[in-house]
């Protein structure tokens, strides 16, 4: 069950502050082709508003339906809106694999 | 007197909501287009009853009020305007039954304006095959609203929708997720700074930006102290309100939508894997191009050669016919020529855009910037630069506007300046013409070399926009953080109905639009060079009589070396040798010279100023081609096209900047003068250089 990964990560990180910052280091950008993830965090003043408009929010799953050559854009399904992301942005975005 | 209600529609992109406009307009729409005037709100009548009529305006697509891109900000202003009269009666919400989730998020903003919101929930005749099923009786609670499920695909639904617009006065006005809870204090003091306003719409004013534009408007500025934010504060209430819209949604479509997650979903995804994927997704672009390039000239050469004698006849039918005198000559050497120079394009123009429209209503343009946002951003452009790029071959006017989509401003910029590179429409009358008479009709390793030629000039423009955008992006020093999203939508079979108006619209506009500029260029050229003041224009046939070689001639050779001496003496011809020293070392005669001029208004225009000038005293049916071959220069003795001419005047065609409607739109997409004049003087002053460079080269 996706969600239920997602939430246990997310309470092991807050109560192992120490390993907060290794799990943590998952971001959209680590995930590869047809793998999943739930959003957990990210920095708002960083992130354009019109991705959460999207539906770009914390607790909301992310796939990764395709990569571009040379892993530049990622073409993603969060929370039903299909669409595509540079790695920069990817990388601002925090989530929990889930396997 | 029937009253007319003022309906707006709007909704996310790519659900269908242009198709919606079509079912309810069908042919009742004007597009304000170019030249000059703006296409960015079509507007359409509908009869919802015998005594009622609609006004509908179809805004373009956006995913929410913060607008972020330039299309999206003309709904905002749309929405925000003051003015009654702007202001629409009814809005209505355009949704996709299969991305409702997004789609609500824009409801939920628009029913916060005080306006009657009616929801549209499109393409519900897919809701069996893709395991949807929804409760519309407790939806319409939920949402305090009426809904419709529609079809525009297969046109049902349609006469309840405009039933529910009918009873707009009965729909609830009051909001469904209150901005106010975001920040209660700040609104209510908010609410106090403008009593009797629109919270929300107050709350759109303060937080608009225009990153995206070279506008430089700080809408916080006239506020009062205490209700300033900084833009980090704004933002984290932009994202407050994001959680709080989508924590309603999600409590509504718990209850009143359920999707079978395994009903097929596989034709995206199937689609997906081939047309993004790392090697065949190139592949098949290319080949896609190139076959939508193929078509255009091997299906269109058919109808234009009709077309070409067709008029070649016409005109020799009105000399025949009419009786003679000024006003038979202006007709039949003036208007004919030039209208046929332009109704000949018609062909090509039509399946040109009949291929983009293609493209773009399928949802396969989408895939197209997937896969070029990297190699676009190495020269300083942006995967959606693609679009414009690719529409430039049709025009570069609607090309200029698809900019709009573009969030960074920069790159913005960059990609409206290098669009008037691309091969356009007008630029292929020329190309072809020019080919025609230069070069040879063979084969070069099994390929036809006029046609290899032509697909050369293709590339060249090609390079040429994007070794433009390289130096213009190391130049331009616009700071500019970007960001990058770009929707997925999915795959869709074009429909016929869409397909069809885009063609007619933009093949109309074409000829219209071009035809007003070429009819009044055509009169004044014939006025010019039918006329004259000097003795040597009056008393050409006794001059050329004089002449010590004339008893040579014959009869037919006389008449022409009259009419040449006239024409030579006429307004045009003086007003072409004051040129010719500008122009003789790129290797073009005064005639030449005369139509380059005439092209400065718009390049297509260079055909018909040579078929018009060139028929002027002569009297025999021919076609424009053929009357341009027998061409010959008076003082080398030579063909006057010939190839470094020909080649010249390729070059000095593919970089000139020779379209004022071009220009127009620049200046209005850019908001100053400055950059249409950058456009103009560098890529014109290039072509000349470039063509001096090749005359010379190859004389």
């Amino acid at each position: 069950m996706p969600a239920k990964t997602g939430r246990g990560i997310w309470l092991t990180t807050n109560c192992l502050p120490w390993c907060y910052s290794t799990i943590m280091k998952d971001t959209i950008a680590q995930l590869k082709k047809g793998e999943k993830g739930i959003i957990e965090n990210y920095s708002t003043d960083l992130i354009p508003v019109k991705l959460q408009e999207l539906g770009c929010l914390p607790g909301n799953e992310v796939h990764v339906i395709q990569l571009s050559p040379f892993k530049d854009l990622f073409y993603l399904n969060i929370n039903g809106s299909f669409f595509a992301i540079r790695k920069e942005t990817a990388a601002l975005i925090e989530i929990a694999k889930v396997f | 007197m029937a009253k007319t209600l003022h309906v707006a529609l709007i909704g996310n992109p790519n659900t269908g909501k242009t198709s919606v406009f079509n079912q309810l307009t069908g042919l009742n729409q004007k597009v304000g287009n170019y030249p000059g005037i703006t296409v960015e709100k079509k507007t359409g009548t509908c009869k919802l009853s015998d005594e009622i009529k609609a006004r509908i305006t179809d805004l373009p697509g956006t995913y929410s009020l913060n607008a972020t891109s330039a299309d999206e900000q003309i709904v905002v202003e749309a929405l925000l305007d003051e003015n009654p009269e702007a202001s629409p009666d009814v809005a209505v919400i355009v949704a996709d039954v299969e991305s409702l989730k997004r789609n609500l998020f824009l409801f939920t903003q628009i029913k916060e304006l005080d306006t009657p919101v009616i929801l549209a929930i499109n393409m519900a005749d897919n809701m069996e095959k893709k395991g949807i099923s929804l409760d519309v009786k407790l939806l319409e609670k939920q949402l305090n609203t009426r809904v419709a499920l529609i079809s525009a695909r297969k046109g049902t639904g349609i006469d309840s929708l405009k039933k529910l617009i009918l009873e707009y006065q009965n729909l609830p006005k009051n909001p469904v997720v209150n901005i106010s809870e975001v920040d209660p204090e700040y609104f209510k003091k908010l609410e106090q700074a403008f009593p009797g306003k629109n919270r929300y719409k107050q709350w759109l004013r303060i937080t608009q930006n225009f990153s995206f534009t070279n506008r430089k408007v700080n809408p916080s500025e006239n506020l009062d102290k205490t209700l300033r934010k900084d833009k980090t504060e704004l933002k984290r209430m932009q994202q407050k309100e994001a959680i709080l819209r989508y924590l309603f949604i999600n409590k509504t479509l718990k209850e009143t939508y359920r999707q079978d997650v395994n009903a097929a979903k596989d034709l995206r995804s199937r689609l997906d894997q081939i047309l993004t994927h790392r090697i065949f997704g190139y592949v098949l672009f290319f080949l896609i191009i190139l076959l939508v390039f193929q078509s255009i000239y091997s299906w269109s050469s058919y109808p234009m050669d009709l077309i070409d004698s067709l008029f070649a006849s016409m005109s020799q039918w009105v000399k025949n016919t009419l009786p003679d005198g000024a006003l038979t000559d202006l007709v039949s050497e003036g208007i004919i020529p030039g209208i046929g120079g332009i109704v000949i394009f018609i062909p090509q123009i039509a399946f040109l855009f009949f291929f983009i429209s293609i493209l773009e209503e399928s949802g396969y343009m989408s895939r197209v910037v997937f896969i070029m946002d990297r190699l676009m951003r190495r020269f300083g452009l942006n995967g959606k630069s693609v679009v414009p790029l690719i529409s430039g071959t049709a025009c570069a006017i609607p090309a200029v506007m698809a900019t709009r989509t573009i969030e960074n401003w920069k790159e913005r910029l960059i990609t409206i300046l290098v669009t008037p590179f691309i091969t356009c429409s007008a630029r292929l009358p020329v190309y072809l013409i020019i080919i025609a008479l230069v070069i040879p009709d063979q084969t070069f390793f099994g390929f036809n070399l006029q046609g290899l030629t032509l697909m050369g000039l293709y590339l060249l423009g090609f390079l040429a926009a994007v070794i433009s955008a390289y130096i213009l992006n190391k130049i331009l020093k616009i700071k500019n953080r970007s960001f990058f999203i770009a929707e997925m939508p999915d795959y869709k079979l074009p429909l016929a109905k869409n397909i069809g108006l885009t063609v007619y619209d933009k093949t109309r506009d074409f000829v219209v639009g071009a035809g007003k500029i070429i009819l009044a260029i055509s009169i004044v050229l014939w006025f010019l060079a039918s006329h004259g003041y000097s003795e040597q224009f009056h008393n050409a046939k006794e001059i050329v009589l004089a002449q010590p070689d004339s008893n040579q001639l014959d009869e037919e050779a006389l008449e022409t070396a009259i009419a040449s001496y006239r024409l030579q003496h006429s307004y045009i011809g003086i007003l072409g040798h004051t040129i010719e020293p500008a122009i003789r070392p790129l290797g073009y005669d005064w005639k030449i010279g005369v139509a380059l001029i005439t092209s400065f208004a718009a390049r297509e225009v260079f055909v018909g100023s040579l078929a018009t000038i060139y028929s002027v005293g002569t009297d025999d049916e021919e076609t424009i081609k053929n009357r341009l071959a027998g061409e010959t220069n008076i003082t080398t003795g030579k063909k006057t096209f010939n190839l470094p001419t020909g080649i010249s005047l390729l070059l000095f065609y593919a970089f000139a900047m020779q379209c004022m409607s071009t220009l127009a739109v620049v200046k209005r997409e850019t908001n100053s003068w400055k950059w249409p004049a950058i456009q103009l003087f560098f890529m014109s002053g290039f072509a000349y250089i470039v063509s001096l460079l090749a005359y010379q080269f190859l004389k």
